[in-house]
């Protein structure tokens, strides 16, 4: 009962905050400020939103935009999270391979993923596969070094008690060290998620013709202040769906090691 | 002549910066089919790597171990261990847990599952085939570690301070619950332990263990009918003797 | 004695095998260009021609107006900046987010606004308010690193064990008192992890900034190298902008030790 009506609480007491922000946004974008002049209120930034979504911004409506947006970032993010987990796991589990690849691994992690974007573009051209290249860099890094982490600290009394009940060595990592590190591999997901989609926006605005990331850069370009502030909703909207997503996923398979205060 | 395991002239000795440092001494050890032998000594010295030696987990630095004759060298389900810390597979359901040694070892699934379910039932968890152990108590996830083994069906089971981790009362209960359940379907067991009421509770004998190096100071056979009571004279006579003969622990 | 030798031997067995892994690498990429000539120099430079290129830099102010070292020092002007002030205002508000009930009710909401929006995004709100400069560029960066500095002051202050919190009680302690004697000293290795990952979000959006609206600095620089064809500058600006992220990561990291007395 009393957890409820803390629930209540928390809820009232966010929307009020959400509520005295937007009033907030109002007054200062008012009539004849300066902070007027440059930026739309939330109404008309809620207006053009909604506008968008049947009238074509650039080449396509934000659907079209968003869509575009998505998939690259949910191709990127597969093959990072594929190669990332794969490396992880045969680094850490490894010692041979641990020795041969880590070294490259830890000399090429210091360099921000986006300080890679020039280089991709040399690379790859004006097309979608230097887009690609940068999200799977972002999320690569974040989702190997969690995964190595994991396979690491699996614990040596679990593959002890496999070995004990008769598991043979080879089937020691698919049956312990795959599943012991299933709370580290999605630790590393999350993360990459959220630096795929920064890496998207960030791609789009450097060199794209379509996307959330072009339509602000765009925005910019012919001084459309709703444009960008519709883009920046849409960019935080989705970000936040996929982080979600990407929780939820993860509170039904790790379910098992929610760690108890004891 | 029913020697399920025979175990000659185990030593230990792990080496580190200091100089060696030697955890077993010379121990020979023999157990009969279905008897229950208790290794008893205080301290945390030597009893827990004698288990896992014998398991297989830890190379012995010399001896050799035999289970029905023939030799032993590598960890195998001939020997199960239930570990102090239960080592569970926290991924695995109770299910998950107790069928995973037949299931590795290639027992069809209707098979194995029954079998999982006979133990489950046998240590009192029906009803939680589907939980976690996350989500159960100290004492459960202890049986769970004794179904497990049971259900592999291992010639001898060693039994590491199981219940050593249990608060006093569950420690008392889960005592009679292994005896409940050793009466129902009869093992080899080896079981340490440094508590006294728990060694005599269980025990057909009990091997009084020296401190480090671990050796063996003294065997005595106990004939007392089963189950036994706590404060039985016989029972608290033996008591007295073998507190009286033990090490004091480091 | 034999034990000891053996797992010595392994030891170096694999720290031999991580150095010959750098070399081959590196045979392989010289291979590929300065013998085998896969790549043109346009695409791939070779090594030689990058080592060259990074010592040379540091005189040499053509051909984007300045030298590396002009350049890491811009760069490091603006990212600093940035993160200074998203340190200061973050990580107290983290605190005092986790802290205190009122402030988590109101606050919580609308970070949680905030918080999916990468911090690039809010470059073209930033120039359209503030115009090209260094306090556009400043304002990205502080919201990067302000973000990640919240998340983990918040997280590090929620995971102080009640256990502890009951102690400091019993002893009578008032509620700032436990904030400061008990929940934030507890908490300052989650606090110095989100320094790390602040730096390292400060220094991405920095680069990505650069790329897109600057004049001088390490993005700019490797922009440039791309419109003249010079993947040498360019790798060698991402060479620096590598090294610099890590030392001032390592500065943090000597900060922490020196703050923290135990592991």
């Amino acid at each position: 009962m009393k957890k409820k009506k803390l629930n209540i609480t928390r809820a009232a007491v966010g929307a009020l905050a959400i509520l005295c922000f937007l009033c907030l946004w109002f007054w200062a974008t008012r009539e004849g400020t300066p902070l007027g002049r440059l930026m739309p209120n939330p109404a008309q930034v809620f207006l053009r939103l909604v506008e968008t979504t049947h009238t074509k911004v650039g080449p396509l409506t934000i659907w079209g935009h968003m869509l575009n947006s998505l998939r690259r970032v949910l191709v990127g993010f597969c093959i990072a999270s594929g190669s990332g987990i794969l490396l992880g796991l045969a680094m850490g589990w490894n010692r041979t391979i641990e020795a041969l690849l880590r070294p490259i691994f830890e000399l090429l992690r210091p360099i921000p993923p986006l300080a890679w974007i020039s280089l991709a573009i040399v690379w790859f051209g004006l097309g979608e596969g230097g887009k690609y290249f940068i999200i799977f860099v972002s999320g690569f890094s974040n989702v190997t070094i969690n995964v190595y982490t994991g396979a690491k600290a699996v614990d040596p009394e679990l593959i002890g008690a496999a070995k004990m009940l008769g598991c043979s060595d080879r089937r020691i990592f698919t049956s312990i060290v795959i599943p012991s590190s299933v709370p580290y591999i999605f630790t590393g997901l999350q993360i990459a998620i959220s630096s795929s989609w920064a890496a998207v926006v960030a791609a789009e605005m450097v060199r794209s013709t379509n996307g959330i990331g072009w339509m602000i850069t765009a925005g910019q370009g012919i001084g459309d202040m709703e444009q960008i502030m519709v883009g920046i909703i849409v960019i935080g909207v989705v970000g936040f769906l996929l982080s979600t997503f990407m929780r939820g996923v993860e509170s039904k398979l790790c379910a098992w090691s929610r760690v108890q205060d004891s | 002549m029913n020697k399920v395991i025979q175990c000659e002239h185990i030593s230990k000795t792990f080496p580190s910066a200091n100089g060696d440092f030697q955890v077993i001494g010379d121990i020979s050890i023999e157990a009969e089919r279905n008897e229950i032998l208790v290794l008893f000594g205080p301290g945390q010295c030597g009893k827990t790597t004698l288990l896992k030696v014998i398991a297989g987990l830890e190379p012995a630095t010399s001896g050799s171990i035999r289970i029905n004759g023939k030799e032993k060298t590598k960890p195998g389900p001939e020997c199960g261990l239930v570990y102090q810390t239960t080592a569970l597979f926290p991924w695995l359901t109770t299910m998950g847990n107790v069928e995973y040694g037949p299931k590795v070892r290639g027992v069809r699934k209707k098979e194995r599952r029954e079998r999982a379910q006979r133990y489950i039932d046998l240590v009192g968890l029906k009803g939680f085939e589907r939980s976690f152990p996350i989500q159960l108590s100290g004492g459960m996830r202890q049986r769970v570690g004794i179904a497990r083994v049971y259900c592999n069906e291992p010639e001898v089971m060693l039994m590491d301070e199981p219940f050593g981790h249990l608060d006093a009362q569950t420690r008392y209960l889960m005592q009679q619950e292994l005896e409940r359940i050793w009466e129902a379907e009869k093992r080899t067991i080896i079981f340490v332990t440094n508590n006294i009421e728990e060694a005599l509770y269980l025990a057909d004998r009990v091997l009084v263990m020296t401190n480090c190096p671990a050796a063996i100071k003294r065997e005595f056979k106990i004939g007392l009918p089963r189950p036994r009571d706590y404060t039985d004279p016989e029972f608290l006579r033996l008591r007295q003797e073998i507190t009286s003969i033990v090490d004091p622990a480091e | 004695m034999k034990h000891k030798t053996l797992k010595q031997n392994r030891k170096w067995k694999y720290t031999l095998l991580s150095v010959c892994s750098i070399a081959v690498f590196l045979l392989i990429w010289y291979i590929c260009t300065d013998v085998l000539h896969l790549t043109t120099p346009t695409t791939l430079p070779s090594p030689v021609k990058v080592f060259q290129t990074f010592f040379d830099k540091f005189v040499n102010t053509k051909p984007d107006g300045a030298t590396l070292q002009t350049h890491t020092l811009e760069s490091m002007k603006v990212a600093l900046s940035g993160y200074f002030i998203g340190v200061v205002i973050g990580v107290p508000l983290g605190i005092a987010m986790a802290w205190f009930k009122p402030v988590d009710y109101f606050v919580t909401p609308l970070f949680d606004l905030l918080r999916p929006v990468p911090g690039i995004a809010w470059l073209p709100v930033m120039i359209v308010l503030f115009g090209i400069g260094l306090l556009s560029k400043a304002m990205v960066i502080f919201l990067s690193a302000f973000i990640a500095c919240v998340i983990n002051s918040y997280s590090g202050i929620k995971n102080t064990k009640p256990v502890h919190l009951w102690v400091g009680q019993t002893f009578g302690a008032s509620n700032l008192q436990l904030l400061f004697r008990i929940a934030i000293p507890t908490a300052l290795p989650m606090i110095f992890t989100g320094l790390k990952v602040a730096l390292g979000a400060s220094w991405n959006a920095l680069i990505a900034a650069e790329l897109l609206a600057s004049t001088k600095g390490l993005g700019f620089m490797i922009n440039q190298a791309r419109g003249i064809y010079r993947p040498d500058i360019i790798l060698v600006g991402m060479i620096a902008v590598g090294i610099t992220g890590a030392l001032l990561g390592w500065l943090i990291e000597l900060l922490q030790h020196i703050f923290i007395k135990q592991g």
